[in-house]
C-alpha cells in the first residue's frame, strides 16, 4: 500500500510538486504521466525517500518515510531508468548482494528463477561492464524484485529493452501486482501505461490534473470520449494547445 | 574563433564562480569559508603571528638541493610510463563542439594552457601562504605560477610527445628529434653517473649522509648540467632575498618560454590524441558513477575469485564485502600486502649483514606508515567519498545513515590499518635484527600488541573525518576516485590535507590524554604500559569516531542529489 497525502516540494522558490494526494492499493497499478518538468521525478524520489517531502506524508506499507525509513524501504523496491550497477561485481554477486541488504533468507532458491525469468541465467559469472543496455537494465530489475517488494516504483522500465523483454517486462509487472504489489509506474510510453495500469495520475507544472482510471477520466471529460489515451493526455496537459500554436 | 574560445573560459569561470557564491548561502559553507579565512589570516597574514612564525622547514637548504633532484625524478618517470595522457583530455562537451568547429590544433592547444591557469594561479597563492619564508613576500607566487606553468607545460609536451609517436611511428619520433635527443643524452648521463656513484652510496652510514651524496653527486658535471633546467625551474621559489629572486626568475622565465615553443611545435597528432585521452577519461568518469569507488581498474578474470556472502546477517555487511571485491579486483590488495611483505624479506635477507639496510627498513616502516595516515584517505577512497555519487542509490538502502556510514568507513578505514599494522610488525622485526637496540623488548613486544587496536582507532578517526567533509561540503571535497590529479588538482590537494590534519589533530587530543593517563598514573611495567596506553588511545579514537559517525549518519539522510551533483 502507498499512501501520499499533500506531497509537496520546493526546490528554493520553485515549486516542483504541489499538494498532490494518492492511495495505491495492493493489486494497483498507478500510472503517473506528466510532460517533462512535470514533477515525476520527483514524487518517485519523494516516494523511494531519495528526498524529503517539504510537505506532506508518503506511507508506505504503514509505515511513513520520514519517520521510519528502514522499515519503509525493506518493502519497497525502486527500479530508475538508468540502472545504476557496480562494475567490479557480476550478475550473480549484485543478488547476492541485494539478499544481504534485504535479509532474503531464500536467496538461493529465488535467484536462479529470477535470472531465467529476466532471461539473463547465462550472464550470471558476467561482470556488469560486460552486458549491453538492456541486460543492465534486466539486471537492475532482478535486483528490485528479489525481496519480494510490496510496493514497486518503477521510472521508466523499458528503457533498452528489446521488443522480446519488453513483452516479458510487461508480464512481470503485471504478474507483481496480481500476486498482491502496489505499482507506480511512470512512463512515456502511453501504450504501456493504458496496457497495464488500473489507475492513471497525470500531473502537470507540479499539480494533479487527473486521477481517476481511464474511464474514469473519460466520464469527467465528455469531450474526450472515443480519443487515444495520448489525445486524453495532450488535452489534459494542455500540451495540444502548445503544439497547435508552435 | 579565439575571441570565442577567450569568451567560452570568461564565461565559465564566471559561472562557476556564481554557482560557489550561491554556495555560500548555506550557511554552513558560509561558517566554514570565514572560519578558513580567519584562520589564514591569523596563521598567515596577522604581523605579530607572522613575526613569531619559524619559516617552513620544507624551505631548508637540504630540501631545496633535493627539491630539483626530485622533479627530475618525477619528470623522468612521465617520459618513460608516459602516465599523464589527462595532460592532453577535453571534457566530452569541449571534444563534440570545439573539434568539430574551425579552430586550429594550436588554437586549442592554447586554449587547454590558458583554461589551466586559473587553478595553477590558485596553487601558488596556497604555496606562498603556506611556504612561509620571511624577507620573501609576493614574489614566491609568481616563483610557484612560473614552476607549476612549466611543469605543466612539459607534461603536456611528454604527452603530445607520445601521441605524435602512437599516431605517426617513426615519423613522429623523427619529428620530435630535438627533444628525445635532449631528454635521451641526459636520462643515459644521469643512469651512467649514478650507477658509478652506487658505491659511494652504498658506503653512507645514515639516511642523512645518503641525501649528502645524492646532493654531492649532482653537484658535479656533468650531473649537475642535467640538473641545471630543473634547478633554473626551482630556483625563484627558494631564493632568500629579492636580489637573488630576480636574479633566478629570469632563467626561470626563459625556460618557461622554450617550453611554451616546444609545446605549440608539436601539436602534431594533438587532436586525435586528445580525443582518445578525453574519451578515456569520459568512461573512468562514467565508471566512477556507475561504481563510485577507487580508480583502479576492474580485471575482468578477476571476478572468477569471490568471497562468500550469507543472507543473513547484519545488512551494513553487503556495503563492506562489497568494497572488499573493489580491492581484490582492482588489485589494490596486492598494494596493501606487496610493500610490507618486500620489507619484511628485505629485513630478513640483510639481518647481520648490514646495518643501514636494516636502518632503512625501520625508517621506510616508519615513513609509510607516516604518509599513509596524511596521504592515505586520499589514494584509498574506498568510501562514501565515491558512494556519494550514487546517492539515490544509497538512499534507498534499508540501512540508517549510521550503518551506512560506518560500513563505508570501515572498508577504507580497515585496510589502511592493516597495511600500517605490518609495517609496524616488519619495522619492528627489523629494528629487533639491529645490534644496537634503542628500544627494549618489552615496549617492542607492547608496540606489537597495542598496533592493531592503535591503528584501527586512528584509521577509523581519519577516515571519517574525510568522509564526513566529503558529506558536509560535497561541493569542496574532490568526490570518486582519483579523479583529477596533476598541477591543476594540487591546490584542492593542499587545502584539503590542512584541513583534515588540523580536524585530526584536534580528534587526537583526548585519545592522547588517555594514553598518557594509563601510561603515567598506572605506573605499570613497560609491556603493560605501552600495551594499556596503546589500546586506551585506540579505543579513545574508535569512540570518537563512533560518536561523529552518530552525527554524520544524520546529514547523509538529509542530503540529498542536488547537494552533490
Amino acid at each position: 500500500m502507498i499512501d501520499v497525502a499533500h506531497l509537496t516540494r520546493h526546490y528554493g522558490a520553485f515549486t516542483a510538486v504541489n499538494d498532490i494526494s494518492f492511495r495505491v492499493a495492493p493489486g494497483e497499478i498507478l500510472g503517473l504521466v506528466g510532460p517533462n518538468g512535470a514533477g515525476k521525478t520527483t514524487t518517485l524520489r519523494c516516494l523511494a525517500g531519495i528526498i524529503a517531502p517539504s510537505q506532506g506524508t508518503v506511507v508506505i506499507a504503514g509505515h511513513d518515510i520520514q519517520q521510519e525509513p528502514v522499515a519503509a524501504k525493506r518493502a519497497l523496491a525502486f527500479i530508475p531508468d538508468e540502472p545504476h550497477l557496480f562494475d567490479h561485481l557480476t550478475v550473480e554477486e549484485h543478488l547476492r548482494f541485494v539478499a544481504r541488504l534485504y535479509n532474503v533468507a531464500n536467496a538461493e532458491e529465488r535467484i536462479a528463477p529470477l535470472l531465467r525469468e529476466l532471461e539473463i541465467d547465462d550472464k550470471r559469472k558476467a561482470l556488469s561492464t560486460e552486458l549491453s543496455r538492456g541486460m543492465k537494465q534486466k539486471l537492475a530489475i532482478a535486483c528490485g524484485l528479489l525481496h519480494d517488494p510490496s510496493v514497486l516504483i518503477l521510472d521508466e522500465p523499458l528503457t533498452g529493452l528489446d521488443p522480446g523483454g519488453m513483452r516479458r517486462m510487461r508480464a512481470t509487472i503485471a504478474e507483481r501486482a496480481r500476486a498482491g504489489a502496489s505499482v507506480v509506474l511512470s512512463s512515456h510510453l502511453l501504450t504501456l501505461v493504458e496496457e497495464l495500469c488500473t489507475v492513471l495520475f497525470v500531473i502537470s507544472k507540479g499539480t494533479c490534473v487527473a486521477y481517476d482510471s481511464l474511464a474514469g477520466i473519460v466520464q469527467a471529460h465528455p469531450h474526450l470520449a472515443g480519443k487515444s489515451l495520448e489525445d486524453v493526455f495532450l488535452s489534459l496537459t494542455g500540451s495540444d494547445e502548445e503544439a497547435a500554436t508552435a | 574563433m579565439t575571441s570565442a574560445l577567450a569568451w567560452l573560459i570568461l564565461t565559465s569561470a564566471r559561472n562557476q564562480l556564481r554557482v560557489k557564491i550561491r554556495q555560500l548561502r548555506n550557511p554552513r559553507y558560509a561558517i566554514a569559508l570565514l572560519l578558513g579565512l580567519a584562520y589564514f589570516w591569523f596563521m598567515f597574514f596577522n604581523r605579530s603571528a607572522r613575526d613569531g612564525r619559524q619559516p617552513s622547514p620544507l624551505l631548508s637548504d637540504t630540501f631545496a638541493a633535493l627539491f630539483p633532484v626530485g622533479i627530475l625524478a618525477y619528470v623522468a618517470f612521465t617520459w618513460i610510463l608516459g602516465a599523464d595522457r589527462n595532460a592532453l583530455a577535453f571534457s566530452q562537451a569541449e571534444v563534440s563542439m570545439l573539434f568539430s568547429a574551425p579552430v586550429s590544433r594550436r588554437t586549442l592547444v592554447v586554449y587547454k594552457l590558458v583554461r589551466a591557469q586559473g587553478s595553477v594561479l590558485i596553487t601558488s597563492v596556497l604555496w606562498f601562504v603556506l611556504f612561509h619564508r620571511p624577507g620573501v613576500g609576493f614574489s614566491r607566487v609568481i616563483s610557484s605560477w612560473v614552476f607549476l606553468t612549466t611543469f605543466s607545460l612539459h607534461r603536456l609536451g611528454v604527452a603530445l610527445l607520445r601521441a605524435s609517436r602512437t599516431e605517426h611511428g617513426l615519423q613522429g619520433l623523427r619529428r620530435n628529434w630535438l627533444p628525445i635527443t635532449l631528454f635521451g643524452t641526459a636520462g643515459a648521463v644521469v643512469v651512467v653517473e649514478l650507477l658509478a656513484a652506487r658505491s659511494r652510496f652504498a658506503a653512507a652510514g645514515h639516511p642523512s649522509d645518503l641525501a649528502g651524496a645524492i646532493i654531492a653527486e649532482f653537484a658535479t658535471a656533468p650531473l649537475s648540467w642535467v640538473l641545471y633546467p630543473f634547478r633554473v625551474a626551482a630556483a625563484p621559489m627558494f631564493a632568500a632575498s629579492t636580489s637573488a629572486w630576480v636574479a633566478a626568475i629570469v632563467p626561470a622565465l626563459v625556460l618557461l618560454a622554450l617550453h611554451v615553443l616546444w609545446v605549440l611545435r608539436s601539436d602534431t597528432a594533438f587532436e586525435e590524441a586528445a580525443a582518445e585521452a578525453s574519451v578515456a577519461r569520459a568512461a573512468r568518469r562514467q565508471m566512477l558513477r556507475t561504481r563510485g569507488a577507487t580508480g583502479g581498474v576492474v580485471n575482468p578474470k578477476s571476478s572468477r575469485r569471490s568471497i562468500r556472502l550469507s543472507p543473513l546477517g547484519a545488512p551494513a555487511v553487503a556495503l563492506v564485502w562489497k568494497n572488499v571485491l573493489w580491492l581484490l579486483r582492482t588489485g589494490q590488495v596486492r598494494g596493501i600486502l606487496g610493500l610490507p611483505a618486500l620489507a619484511a624479506v628485505c629485513a630478513l635477507v640483510f639481518a647481520g649483514r648490514s646495518e643501514i639496510a636494516e636502518v632503512l627498513v625501520v625508517v621506510l616502516c616508519a615513513v609509510v606508515g607516516i604518509v599513509t595516515v596524511v596521504f592515505g584517505p586520499m589514494t584509498m577512497r574506498n568510501d562514501l567519498r565515491s558512494e556519494l555519487r550514487r546517492l539515490p542509490m544509497l538512499k534507498t538502502l534499508p540501512l540508517t545513515g549510521r550503518e551506512i556510514i560506518v560500513a563505508e568507513v570501515a572498508s577504507s578505514a580497515l585496510p589502511t590499518a592493516l597495511m600500517q599494522f605490518l609495517m609496524t610488525a616488519v619495522g619492528l622485526l627489523a629494528l629487533s635484527l639491529l645490534p644496537q637496540q634503542p628500544l627494549s623488548v618489552e615496549i617492542r613486544l607492547g608496540l606489537l600488541i597495542a598496533s592493531p587496536v592503535l591503528l584501527a582507532g586512528l584509521s577509523f578517526a581519519n577516515f571519517t573525518i574525510h568522509n564526513g567533509m566529503a558529506l558536509l561540503f560535497p561541493a569542496w571535497v574532490r568526490l570518486g576516485a582519483a579523479g583529477e590529479v596533476g598541477v591543476e588538482a594540487m591546490g584542492q590537494v593542499m587545502l584539503t590535507s590542512l584541513v583534515t590534519l588540523f580536524l585530526l589533530g584536534i580528534l587526537l587530543v583526548l585519545p592522547t590524554v588517555a594514553g598518557a593517563a594509563v601510561w603515567f598514573v598506572m605506573r605499570w611495567p613497560p609491556l603493560f604500559a605501552v600495551v594499556g596506553a596503546g589500546t586506551a588511545a585506540g579505543v579513545v579514537c574508535a569512540l570518537e569516531a563512533y560518536v561523529l559517525i552518530g552525527a554524520l549518519g544524520g546529514a547523509l539522510e538529509r542530503l540529498e542529489p542536488m547537494q552533490v551533483s
